[in-house]
């Protein structure tokens, strides 16, 4: 269990967390999300060890104690690497640091990267699967995927996310992923964390979630249940509420089972709107 | 890594080692024009010299340079290694290849071993890196450690004039302690501020970082203008009488 206690944090004197908490199980796939600048690519950089929390602890799986970094795999949204490096040259780096003979680069051949290229004179796409590629050969424990899945292109999208299957199925790593595009992912979740403000606004695993998130078209606001956001059409209205609980009141509307980008963008859309 | 670290360094070397091409141009200027009867080996000496200053100043300035341009700093730092091992990876090789330069110095120009210019580039060296955190501009960075580097020389001169008066030394011409406390001055501060920045490195920007920087080092340094200013004339006067 990675286990987030009183987690305080700033970028100079802007306070991103003040007191955030957040266990999350071993091999659990979680998703992180929330408005843009809430602080999900800030969260996953503490737990990465790339920033350092003002105040309070994180702690890792007894598996991953004395250095984290080793069994951590982190793809960050600004993909980082050092880019005037050929992929040989970045991938030698990778083992020199990591003490690997080699590496399995199945990924990076399939998707036609030359071993002479620059780093920079790759697609992000390629970066991605680059980086996805070395991360893989370290088998970590704990996958940290900023948003960068859905800036791909829809083939190495497909790769990236069956090579993550593949290690699922194959070990039980904890993967928090930080995303805003979910289609393609939604299979793969078992919880979903929704930042607000520095603190955890909703935190529910999927399928909890998908009941008690409902649309309701009606043709007017639904009587007794929290909406979160609306949207309004020249014959209809329809009503995100949460939770959803069925009442006698519900009788003459449509009630819409959601997915799950559907329900982020309601509680996102219901942030933007207050 | 220290393979990536040499690599980086002989590239800061080979754009320094440019500087070589002026020993024939100097000696054909020379002869062609000037005739000023100036040797080879005098053209040599100094131009070799000039590059060995050029390297120790640049590559101690760039210490920082592949992550910053590369943006590779968020993926140096999220690597299972120690700030410390980071630092004396990539102080190393810099420092072993500035140590075979002078010491090719010493046997190309025929020279006993130079302490003297050692210390002045291991000074310039330090200097330099110890500024490559905190300086996002190689060129900015360069003039910074030009700017430190003539600060050492006239400080040296005041704090060797300020033991003088205090008896500590029994002559001015006795400059040892001088170079030493202003090595000291100078270099001390800034390379405190440098480990302080290193040992709490984060992805962030580095301009919310530099709080050492602004504690540490530019007081001191400061204080070392501040005393240029009160004692550096005094010590002119004195040198003026002396001579």
């Amino acid at each position: 269990m990675i286990s987030i206690r009183d987690l305080h944090f700033s970028y100079g004197k802007r306070s991103v967390y003040m007191g955030f908490n957040l266990d999350i199980p071993t091999g659990q796939i979680c998703l992180l999300t929330g408005i843009n600048g809430v602080g999900k690519s800030t969260l996953l950089r503490l737990i990465a060890g790339v920033l350092h929390p003002n105040k309070g602890t994180i702690v890792y799986p007894e598996t991953m104690r004395g250095e984290p970094r080793r069994k951590i795999g982190f793809i960050s949204d600004r993909l980082s690497l050092y880019e005037s490096l050929t992929v040989d040259q970045a991938i030698r780096f990778h083992c020199d640091v990591f003490r690997l003979d080699r590496i399995d680069d199945r990924l990076i051949r399939h998707t036609k990267i030359e071993g002479g290229q620059r780093v920079k004179e790759l697609s992000i796409g390629q970066r991605t699967i680059l980086h996805l590629n070395m991360i893989l050969s370290l088998d970590p424990e704990l996958l940290l995927i900023d948003e960068v899945i859905h800036s791909i292109d829809a083939y190495l999208r497909r790769v990236f996310i069956e090579e993550l299957i593949a290690l699922i199925s194959r070990k039980r790593v904890t993967v928090l992923m930080a995303n805003l595009n979910f289609h393609d992912i939604e299979a793969l979740i078992e919880r979903v964390i929704l930042l607000k403000s520095g603190t955890i606004s909703v935190d529910e695993p999927i399928e909890t979630l998908k009941e008690k998130v409902k649309k309701i078209i009606a043709p007017a606001p639904p009587v007794g249940l929290t909406i979160l956001s609306q949207r309004r059409f020249p014959d209809r209205s329809e009503y995100y509420v949460y939770p959803y609980v069925e009442t006698t009141a519900l009788r003459d509307v449509e009630v819409v089972d959601l997915n799950l980008t559907e329900i982020v963008a309601a509680f996102i859309g219901g942030e933007y709107a207050a | 890594m220290l393979r990536k670290e040499f690599r980086d360094a002989l590239r800061r070397l080979e754009e320094c080692l440019v500087l070589l091409g002026a020993v024939p141009l100097g000696y054909i200027w020379d002869r062609a024009i000037v005739h000023s009867g100036w040797r080879f080996s005098e053209i040599w000496a100094t131009v070799f010299a000039a590059t060995l200053f050029l390297f120790a100043a640049y590559s101690g300035a760039s210490l920082f340079l592949s992550e910053k341009k590369d943006r590779a700093l968020e993926y140096l730092l999220s690597l299972p290694v120690s700030r410390t091992k980071i630092v004396l990876v990539k102080i190393g090789p810099r420092l072993a290849i500035l140590a075979g330069l002078w010491g090719a110095r010493s046997l190309l120009v025929g020279r006993a071993w130079d302490w003297r210019l050692l210390g002045s580039l291991l000074f310039l060296f330090f200097v330099a890196a110890s500024l490559s955190i905190a300086i996002d501009s190689v060129v900015i960075g360069f003039l910074g450690v030009v700017l430190l580097f003539a600060t050492f020389h006239l400080s040296s001169s005041t704090l060797t004039f300020i033991a003088w008066k205090l008896g500590l030394v029994a002559s001015l011409s006795n400059m040892w302690i001088g170079w030493i406390a202003a090595g000291v001055l100078i270099l001390a501060p800034f390379a405190a501020a440098f480990l302080l920045v290193i040992r709490n490195l984060q992805a962030m920007p580095l301009r919310l970082q530099m709080r050492p920087y602004y504690r540490l080092a530019l007081p001191s340094f400061l204080v070392v203008i501040f005393l240029i200013l009160k004692f550096y004339g005094a010590y002119l006067a004195a040198m003026g009488r002396m001579n």
